[in-house]
């Protein structure tokens, strides 16, 4: 490109940066004075422009598999003409959904036009599957309405090859016509009359199937068929009834997901209760008429007006206009109470439905008596039950609309009202009790008080001891998004035998500080499980939650309610979990489980406590038995302990999954999307976490402040390696811990800001950082986490020359892990400081530390680290001239690496076991070893570590006495050394021909190679290379005549030698000397030197050196 | 263990910092074994982080060199400059030996902060980058300079405008229509 044309791009880019973005397009045009090439140059790079901020930085490396959830398309189970259990005739093939694909066929029996469904083979060969949809559609032939699609038969097909492979289809009423989504996707909003005529009909074949007791699960536009009557009337007919969800009832969605890789279809239609995972009833297919009403109005899907947040249902008024209805009477009215979020606020029948459309009056149900007199209660009670009753309706950009959201609680821990501390453990137990038992109805969310990116426990324990003042209130409700707090006391009352436990509970509302439920109960402390779902009934029934499903109560009943010393246990055991005690939060546990071994959330508990321990496999071995024993629960159960078990494994695709599930099931559950970030975030996958946590900002909007979230934000940051973005998003989370109080979360982030400091190379930072943030965690005595400060603290410390400091910080470091038992965090510490103590020179105590990580490694079931320490051993002691010591540490490494199937750390520890065998003298086995390493290494495509591995095999050679195969291997690798710039390889290999010349009696060569090798030794500036490369030169000399020079060179290379930490490479050195003695007219001492040489090198099982020392001897 | 001279670096480095071009030619070899051994340290100790950042290693490079003697604010900035072309070598090396290996087989990656997101690609590559700037190289080669410091010697602007005598405003002029233009370019091969 010429300059100046360069140059005046460059300035207009300029120019038009310094314009606001809406001026840029019309500034370049009239800048650019006709030149198009100019502008579209210039245009296109304000487009490529990063933006200024958010830009993430990009990974280098391999990245995360993307997961598909979807299945590729399949081609058509049956071909046209295709006569399908010798009755009916397949004309075409329609299309393909969830559950199969779909035909229009003609039943030859009858002469009638059909459709038919086939399901998919894998759900066709489930016999429950076959089951429950033989049950469906039974239930279904008793619907017969004329708005209502006729279900005719359950049929066999037998399939091509053998009876394993039959096709199960289903036949059905055939329509012309269209879909009522084609409809609206085709011709927009409908007129008022023309939608009156269809959502009449709608109803009334609602009506019918309710009334014969089959619900549809699944009404939307596109389960609707449009048939023209005549001229100006259609028939509209409701499809897919029972069926297209009724196949799966709440319990088998999960087993659904799992077979077919199918995530449920949109929730966009769903009733908040569907969504909360609670069985549908008709009051759910009038929630989705609703929503098909407004559709059919508006062409889209209700939306939020100002973003409102969400509310308390029962302080909709009755007929209250919703904000973004503007349909005028009788509309506003009928959608409005189809859209209540409590379904028994709902119209009571889809006839109703008709009839208020119709302006027909409507009996009053008893369910809105209700509402009537709970509306007045509230005013009573604070006078603000009318204020802010808007609307909650969110706005899910690029997404389906979504129902407001249920209300949020936080459960605070009980205060202690006994007066006597054995008795905390209830606390502990019933808040426990409480969450659980709230969210377990889907009309709350529960914000629970642990979740990954950090602990709100701070949050909830700072104002146990009082009720929260207004203030901290405000700052819970902004930052947390939650709407009332449950917080309360226990005491004893006396009582004939033992005395009964009494429970307060109240509820406060956050935006009001109003007390809107209160409840006290007592019972005997062996019923506790009973009196938590006496008072938790109670608490619900007050803010209008309702009451519970029976069954569902049941179900919880067996997983929670414990014996009363179990729960004792399982209490105590979290409480030593939250507070970092890990040892005796699984002895605990433990016990706990071997009482009552079948609850899943004991062995949750448990798992949770080893992995905190650091022990992996016995962490995996009880997130297992979570899972199973979950399988009875409901799917919310089933699904977290499931993503558990596959997190601890880890399984990360089957994880991210299973948390997808999650959050498509529970969209408004903060928690579940957090935790959805965090998997995709240990995954790896950086970018897919910020997605994610992106989403949840756009649905919750209560969530804009939450500490929480900008931390679950800086470790997607961390995982996608850009420490600038997790030190700024950190700082946010820092702040805004502090603003709700949350200092331990706050001290959490500011640790995290030093980690990001360290990374980006600002060690006095990250040291400020980290002094910063220790007091706290002393002070409250996490003390995990002051261990986490400490080994943070110690890199950057040895990293600016204060190696002793450091070293302090790690010693004290595996102190606390030592107190704590956490194992994993030992393991690591031990290593480093290993690391950290070689380098200082202090072999033996780096030996300990690394023998101790070991034992740690191994004793958590962590076989890599275990495999790297080993080798990290291996080496000290190969140059320690243990040759014993490192062959069996490298073997063992090597061993494991194998298992665990880590091929490059398998070679790579192949190297130095052949460096071992090479100096043991064992050339065949190091010929071996170097073969297997060669192999791995291609396979792996490796070329640094090839060229590493063949310059040991030259050294085998050389050794061999071959020195012409030695030098070629020798010359064969130099170059790809010197490219990759590897001056210690090039210098070894520079030595091997040189020595190889000399072999060979080629001075002149040798005389070169080894001024070269000295070369490289010096660019390396490493002791062993500068050696090797000196032992060669020395060599040249005495073969050359120099005698002089050699003797002196060669004193000081020994000299020099005994201090360069290889035994080895010293023993070389005394080699080399002694046999330049014996050349260059030293003989005697030569000898001597040679024949110590020989006792000693054979002592160290150096037999290499002690074979050429005796050669020496004797030539 | 050997050290770097640190004595021959400063050497060097004011040699260079005379417009001997020849210095940095010197100074490489040395200054490069420094960086790729700690590279390979970083991979054999146990972060509880995975990630290298590469201006990580140029700092860890820089204060073995800074730690014993007291190094003048243009030494460091001089350092750096020398150090990105190192770095940046260093890097394409190591990307080149991992393009075949597609999965990792236990190694870190190294990364690199290039404040870039190319549309319809989550990670750059590295060897892309450095065709990239070879062209930038042959246009502009002052541009490229400074992206190399930015990019691969994690310079600030400050350093940089010292280093190349040039006024603030301009580096960040500069860097702001480089990250436009290597964007393009990027996007354009991917």
């Amino acid at each position: 490109m010429i300059p100046e044309r360069w140059q005046k791009i460059k300035d207009l880019f300029d120019r038009a940066c310094e314009q606001p973005e809406s001026d840029r397009v019309p500034f370049l045009e009239s800048e650019a004075r006709g030149d198009e090439e100019l502008l579209s140059e210039v245009l296109s790079l304000l487009e490529a422009a990063p933006r200024e901020t958010g830009a993430l930085g990009c990974m280098i490396g391999p990245g995360p598999e993307p997961h598909h959830l979807m299945e590729p398309r399949e081609e058509p189970l049956f071909a046209p003409g295709t006569l399908v259990a010798g009755r009916y005739g397949i004309r075409r093939f329609v299309g393909q959904g969830g559950m199969g694909q779909v035909f229009e066929a003609t039943d030859m029996e009858l002469g009638i036009p059909a459709a038919l469904k086939a399901l998919h083979p894998r759900l066709s060969t489930d016999p429950s599957f076959v089951e429950r949809l033989k049950r469906e559609v039974q239930l279904a032939r008793r619907v017969s309405h004329p708005n209502v699609c006729r279900t005719y038969d359950v049929g066999r097909h037998p399939g091509s090859s053998d009876s394993r492979s039959e096709i199960l289809f289903l036949t059905m009423e055939f329509l012309p016509g269209e879909t009522l989504a084609e409809r609206l996707h085709r011709g927009g909003p409908m007129s008022p009359s023309d939608a009156m005529a269809i959502v009449i009909q709608l109803a009334a074949g609602l009506q019918a199937a309710h009334s014969a007791g089959v619900v549809h699960r699944d009404l939307k536009p596109a389960n609707v068929f449009l048939v023209p009557a005549d001229g100006t009337t259609v028939h509209a007919v409701i499809t897919d009834f029972g069926t297209a969800h009724g196949f799966s009832g709440v319990e088998d969605e999960r087993d659904r997901i799992t077979r077919t890789g199918h995530i449920l279809g949109t929730p966009a239609y769903m009733s908040p209760e569907q969504l909360a995972g609670v069985p549908a009833t008709p009051a759910s297919d009038i929630y989705s008429l609703g929503l098909v009403i407004h559709e059919m109005l508006a062409g889209v899907l209700p939306k939020a007006e100002g973003l409102m947040r969400q509310h308390w249902p029962l302080r909709s008024v009755p007929g209250q206009r919703l904000a973004s209805l503007r349909f005028g009477r009788p509309w506003d009215r009928v959608i409005a109470r189809c859209l209540e979020p409590d379904p028994a606020l709902r119209w009571a029948r889809a006839e109703d439905v008709a009839r208020a459309l119709r302006g027909q009056r409507v009996p009053l149900s008893p369910a809105m008596r209700r509402r009537v007199w709970v509306t007045r209660g509230s005013v009573a009670v604070g006078g603000l039950a009318l204020i802010g009753a808007a609307l909650g309706w969110l706005h899910w950009l690029g997404g389906p609309i979504s129902p407001r959201l249920p209300p949020a609680l936080m459960v605070q821990r009980p205060l202690n009202a006994t007066g006597d501390r054995s008795w905390e453990w209830i606390g502990t137990s019933v808040s426990e009790m409480i969450a659980t038992e709230i969210a377990w109805h889907g009309r709350f969310r529960v914000i629970p008080i642990d979740v990954p990116a950090g602990s709100v426990a701070d949050v909830a324990q700072g104002s146990t001891v009082r009720l929260p003042d207004p203030g901290d209130l405000g700052r819970i409700r902004t930052s947390l998004g939650v709407d009332f707090v449950i917080s309360g006391s226990y005491r004893l009352i006396p009582a004939s035998g033992s005395p009964k436990v009494r429970l307060s509970l109240r509820a406060l509302e956050t935006d009001s500080g109003v007390v809107r439920a209160e409840v006290a109960e007592a019972a005997a402390a062996t019923d506790l499980y009973d009196l938590v779902t006496r008072c938790c009934m109670e608490l619900r029934r007050q803010l209008g939650g309702g009451t519970a499903a029976p069954h569902l109560s049941e179900g919880m009943r067996a997983a929670l309610a414990l014996p009363p010393d179990v729960a004792r246990l399982y209490a105590e055991g979290l409480d030593r979990l939250r507070s970092f005690d890990g040892v005796r939060a699984t002895e605990l546990l433990s016990e706990a489980v071997r009482d009552a071994p079948r609850s899943p959330y004991l062995h949750a508990a448990l798992a949770d406590a080893w992995r905190a321990r650091g022990d992996d496999a016995r962490a995996i071995e009880e997130a297992r038995a979570a899972f199973d024993c979950s399988l009875a629960l409901p799917r919310e159960v089933k699904l977290a302990m499931e993503a558990r078990y596959c997190e601890y494994q880890p399984d990360w695709k089957r994880a991210i999954e299973v948390r997808r599930a999650l959050v498509t099931f529970h969209p408004y559950d903060t928690e579940h999307r957090l935790r959805l970030a965090a998997t995709l975030a240990n995954s790896g996958d950086g970018p897919g976490a910020m997605a994610a946590l992106e989403e949840a900002r756009r649905v919750l909007p209560s969530i804009q402040n939450d500490p929480r979230v900008s931390m679950a934000r800086a470790q997607a940051a961390e995982v996608a390696g850009d420490y600038q973005l997790e030190r700024k998003e950190a700082g946010s989370a820092e702040e805004q811990a502090a603003m709700i109080g949350a200092r331990m979360l706050a001290a959490h982030a500011r640790l995290r800001q030093a980690f990001a400091s360290y990374k980006l190379g600002e060690n006095a930072r990250a040291l400020e950082e980290c002094r910063a943030s220790l007091p706290v965690f002393r002070e409250a005595g996490n003390l995990d986490a002051v261990a986490r400060a400490l080994s943070i603290m110690a890199g950057p410390l040895a990293e600016s020359g204060h190696r002793a400091e450091a070293r302090l910080c790690m010693e004290e470091a595996l102190a606390i892990y030592a107190q704590t038992g956490n194992r994993r965090g030992a393991a690591r510490a031990h290593n480093n400081l290993g690391n950290l103590l070689d380098d200082m020179g202090e072999r033996q105590e780096s030996l300990r530390q690394y023998a101790d990580a070991v034992d740690a490694y191994r004793e958590i079931g962590d076989r890599r680290g275990e495999a790297v320490t080993l080798g990290n051993l291996a080496i000290t002691a190969r140059m320690q001239g243990r040759l014993a010591d490192a062959r069996r540490d490298i073997e063992a490494a090597i061993g494991i690496a194998t298992q665990i199937g880590n091929q490059s750390l398998a070679a790579e520890s192949t190297i130095t076991l052949a460096d071992i065998e090479i100096w043991a003298g064992d050339l065949a086995a190091a010929r071996r070893s170097i073969e297997e390493a060669l192999g791995r290494f291609a396979q792996l495509n490796l070329t640094f570590e090839r060229d590493e591995a063949l310059l040991r095999e030259a050294q085998i050679e050389l050794m061999g006495a071959d020195p012409a195969r030695a030098a070629s291997i020798a010359s064969s690798a130099v170059s790809g050394l010197e490219g990759a710039e590897n001056w210690e390889g090039v210098c070894t290999a520079r030595s091997i021909l040189a020595l190889s010349a000399l072999a060979r009696g080629d001075l002149q060569a040798a005389h070169t190679w080894s001024k070269d090798a000295l070369e490289a030794a010096g660019r390396t500036e490493l002791d062993t290379s500068r050696i090797a490369a000196e032992i060669a030169a020395v060599r040249v000399l005495a073969a050359r005549g120099e005698a002089g020079v050699a003797l002196t060179r060669g004193r000081a290379l020994e000299a020099g030698a005994a201090r360069c930490g290889d035994v080895g490479l010293a023993l070389e050195a005394i080699l080399c000397l002694g046999e330049v003695e014996t050349l260059c007219g030293e003989g005697s001492a030569g000898r001597k030197r040679l024949s110590a040489l020989t006792a000693r090198a054979r002592a160290l099982g150096f037999m290499g050196v002690a074979r050429k020392a005796e050669r020496a001897l004797k030539g | 263990m050997g050290q770097t001279d640190l004595v021959g670096v400063t050497r060097l480095l004011e040699k260079w910092n005379r417009g001997e071009s020849s210095a940095l030619s010197e100074l490489i070899p040395t200054v490069y074994e420094d960086l790729r051994r700690l590279a390979r340290q970083q991979i054999r100790r146990e972060l509880p982080d995975q990630r290298i950042q590469a201006t990580d290693l140029v700092h860890q490079a820089y204060l073995k060199f800074a730690v014993q003697r007291s190094v003048s604010w243009r030494d460091r900035a001089h350092f750096f400059g020398a150090a990105a072309i190192i770095m940046r070598r260093i890097l394409v090396d190591e990307a080149r030996r991992r393009l075949a290996i597609k999965h990792g087989g236990g190694m870190q990656a190294v990364t690199l902060d290039t404040g870039l997101l190319i549309p319809g690609r989550g990670e750059v590559d590295l060897l892309a980058v450095n065709q990239a700037l070879i062209d930038l190289e042959g246009i502009d080669a002052r541009q490229a300079q400074i992206v190399e410091m930015r990019v691969f010697g994690g310079l600030s602007v400050e350093e940089i405008s010292s280093l190349l005598e040039i006024s603030e405003s301009t580096v960040k002029r500069e860097w702001r229509f480089a990250k436009a233009w290597l964007s393009r370019e990027l996007s354009r091969q991917a």
